[in-house]
């Protein structure tokens, strides 16, 4: 995308400075105040978005082990995406009746291939949450394959590919 | 509005403004309901909306534009202004004797750095083609090179009604490059890839609603903004007053049904004027409040104003004759050919012309005056993170056309948008659009 | 609504027991990507994006999420939750300039 598809690069700069030197603002209620994060405490390290190729996320997160792509993951996103900014995307995937039953869906990742940094958001579910739905809205860098992944609570891994086309041309846009 | 019938001390100020005031007094019954005596219209615009052609930091002319766009000056060519006589220039035929020696890599380059990819399709080009006009895969045989360096340099020589910009013509290509395109073209080039829908325009799918629900504040940021014109509605200008002193605090039940009925003509300002160009100069004169055209508050207010008429069917005053009037001269902005390009909007914004071809990547036919173009403006644009005004998209359109722009609020627009309005009259409003 | 941190929960007014209900976490974020040159190369490195969300119902963490600069702009995140009974569910950003955010929705059982 060219520098000047981002006008508003100077509109933020401005807010960045008003970020770093705003003071944080917690509103803190009792319950979770000094508590270890329950689901994933170190998250934020262990799926960082890093740049990468494609391989490499697929083996820093998953190893050796495969994804069985069986039909029971429903990914959908648009064929013809007009642009590579907001590409929404939903995820639909099997989960016990029984919050109680083990395994369950406990991570979902989003991979989109040929992006620099492939791996875009990582959600970790407790059981209650873990109940067949996300979305989200992705940035594509261009056409690539987008992919999701869901990792049981037992390690097994199954998930879905689609590719999404991100059209560019016109007349200016 | 409600109706008001106080006169501005202002406009008794001049000579002209007394006498337009007696003038549109003794013709009272022209005034609709709270409508006020003519004035002149004054324009408020912020600087990057415009239009000021300027020395740029090396002394060579610019067009003051918006933060990041393009700003070469193209005082050369026809704008839309109506003061602007220039028409297109005369067709070029080249002689005979035109020396076609060319080199076809060079030309390959050319083809490159150009935006013919948007219109021919030429294969394996890595771009996303288009097929507005036909495909140049298997140009070349049979073609007297001649003519295809004819109708790079200037297409309507061979084609009465082409709209194909007359490269040479324009100064956009030199003779050497127009010579290297055609030998390029007259090379062999590789076969269509089989399945990819960057050189098959034909195979595409076509392009479906995926957004989401616009008016779904989760979706479209440009609804929180236009929340966000509440608090202005409710904050005193200069002048001591607010909107809502006059049109009382609660926006949706003074502005229901407003909305719809614009562009309108004024007959205050003589002249058409859409919700932004009305708040520039009702804002200021009423509240002290400057909303200049293309300036956040005025954009965010006039969502806000459009908001309240979500729904309700579009209903411009269409018996007016004053407003039929202008209607025409938007119809003939709509057609008017401008800039360096020497396109009109008619040329891809209508059915009747290239309706149904894709632009690059582009569909057109999702962006026809018969698809309607305006109901939901001003509409968030996620390619650019920002909500834009039409007059911001009119003023976008003007860099591929290769023309100056006109001011934000220029009459010119006005009528233009009008015209695009007229094509969803009785359409239901739903604002802020959400779109790429 | 501030350009960065307004956050917004949507959930159904009323719910049934038991079924899975749909819930999606807004906040305004600019997701501050790099910013790189015709070249590639990077001329704006200055990251400030969203690197996590965590949700809790009735003070019981449910569900927490990582997200890069691949996320849009402005993310909306949907995810679906089983109740059982009436409670708050609250969201807590938080970005890499140190910012925490955070939103509270009462979800009624019908």
């Amino acid at each position: 995308m060219h520098a000047r598809m981002m006008p508003t690069r100077r509109g933020l700069l401005k807010k960045l400075a008003a970020v770093a030197t705003m003071p944080v603002a917690f509103r803190l209620l009792g319950w979770e105040q000094g508590a270890q994060a329950a689901i994933a405490p170190d998250g934020v390290k262990q799926y960082a978005s890093i740049e990468e190729e494609f391989e490499g996320t697929m083996l820093r997160l998953f190893g050796d082990k495969t994804v069985d792509y069986n039909g029971t993951v429903v990914l959908t996103a648009p064929q013809m995406a007009e642009n590579g900014r907001v590409v929404p995307v939903e995820v639909k995937f099997d989960y016990p009746a029984d919050l109680a039953a083990t395994p369950f869906p406990q991570r979902l990742f989003l991979i989109v291939d040929k992006n620099r940094r492939p791996l875009s958001v990582v959600f970790a579910f407790a059981p209650m949450a873990s109940s067949g739905y996300a979305a989200c809205n992705l940035r594509m860098g261009g056409t690539s394959p987008i992919r999701a992944v869901i990792e049981m609570s037992d390690g097994k891994l199954v998930g879905a590919v689609k590719n999404v086309n991100v059209v560019v041309g016109g007349c200016g846009g | 509005m409600r109706a008001r019938r106080r006169s501005s001390l202002r406009d008794l100020r001049t000579a002209a403004g007394f006498l337009a005031v007696v003038a549109t007094a003794a013709a009272a019954g022209a005034l609709g309901a709270g409508e006020r005596p003519a004035a002149r219209w004054v324009s408020h615009v912020v600087p990057e909306a415009g239009g000021q052609v300027t020395a740029g930091p090396n002394g060579r002319p610019i067009q003051v534009r918006y933060d990041g766009w393009d700003d070469s000056d193209f005082s050369r060519f026809p704008t839309y202004s109506h003061a602007d006589r220039r028409v297109s220039p005369p067709v070029q035929t080249v002689a005979d004797s035109i020396d076609l020696r060319g080199d076809a890599a060079r030309g390959e380059q050319v083809w490159k750095r150009s935006a013919c990819i948007n219109c021919h399709v030429v294969p394996n080009d890595g771009r996303w083609a288009g097929n507005v006009g036909p495909s140049l895969a298997a140009y070349g045989g049979g073609v007297d090179p001649l003519e295809t360096y004819q109708v790079i340099h200037d297409p309507r020589a061979v084609i009465a009604d082409s709209i194909m910009p007359p490269w040479g013509t324009s100064g956009l290509l030199s003779a050497q490059e127009i010579a290297d395109v055609t030998a390029y073209l007259h090379s062999d080039k590789t076969p269509v890839r089989d399945g990819d829908l960057r050189d098959e325009p034909a195979s595409r799918p076509l392009p479906e609603a995926y957004f989401g629900d616009n008016l779904d504040s989760g979706n479209n940021p440009a609804v929180l903004l236009g929340e966000q014109a509440d608090a202005a509605w409710r904050q005193a200008g200069a002048a001591g007053r607010s909107c809502s002193s006059c049109h009382g605090e609660d926006i949706n039940a003074a502005m229901k049904g407003v909305a719809v009925k614009y562009p309108r003509f004024s007959p205050r300002y003589g002249r058409v004027v859409s919700i932004e160009d009305f708040l520039s100069a009702h804002a200021w004169e009423e509240a002290g409040t400057a909303m200049p055209v293309a300036g956040d508050d005025n954009l965010h207010m006039t969502v806000r104003i459009k908001m309240a008429s979500n729904g309700e069917r579009i209903a411009l005053e269409l018996e007016n004759p004053d407003l039929q009037a202008a209607l025409a001269r938007g119809q003939q902005v709509f057609h008017r050919r401008v800039g360096q390009r020497n396109h009109a909007c008619a040329d891809c914004h209508s059915d009747a012309t290239v309706g149904n071809k894709w632009l690059g990547g582009r569909y057109l036919g999702r962006a026809t005056i018969e698809a309607g173009l305006t109901s939901r403006y001003p509409t968030w644009r996620t390619s650019f993170e920002e909500l834009w005004s039409i007059r911001k998209r009119f003023q976008w359109c003007m860099l591929p056309h290769g023309t100056n722009n006109l001011s934000a609020d220029a009459v010119e627009y006005a009528e233009l948008e009008l015209y695009l309005t007229s094509f969803e009259n009785g359409k239901p409003m739903s604002v802020p659009g959400l779109k790429d | 609504m501030s350009d960065i941190g307004f956050v917004r929960i949507f959930a159904p007014a009323k719910v049934a027991s038991g079924g899975p209900i749909r819930i999606r976490a807004l906040i305004t974020h600019p997701m501050d990507p790099v910013l790189r040159d015709a070249a590639g190369n990077v001329v704006v490195k200055e990251y400030v994006y969203v690197h996590t969300m965590r949700a809790y119902f009735d003070g019981e963490e449910i569900l927490a999420l990582f997200p890069g600069q691949s996320i849009s702009t402005n993310p909306l995140f949907s995810f679906n939750i089983r109740v059982s009974k009436s409670g708050f569910l609250k969201v807590v950003f938080e970005d890499t300039a140190g910012g925490k955010y955070e939103g509270e929705k009462k979800i009624e059982l019908a």
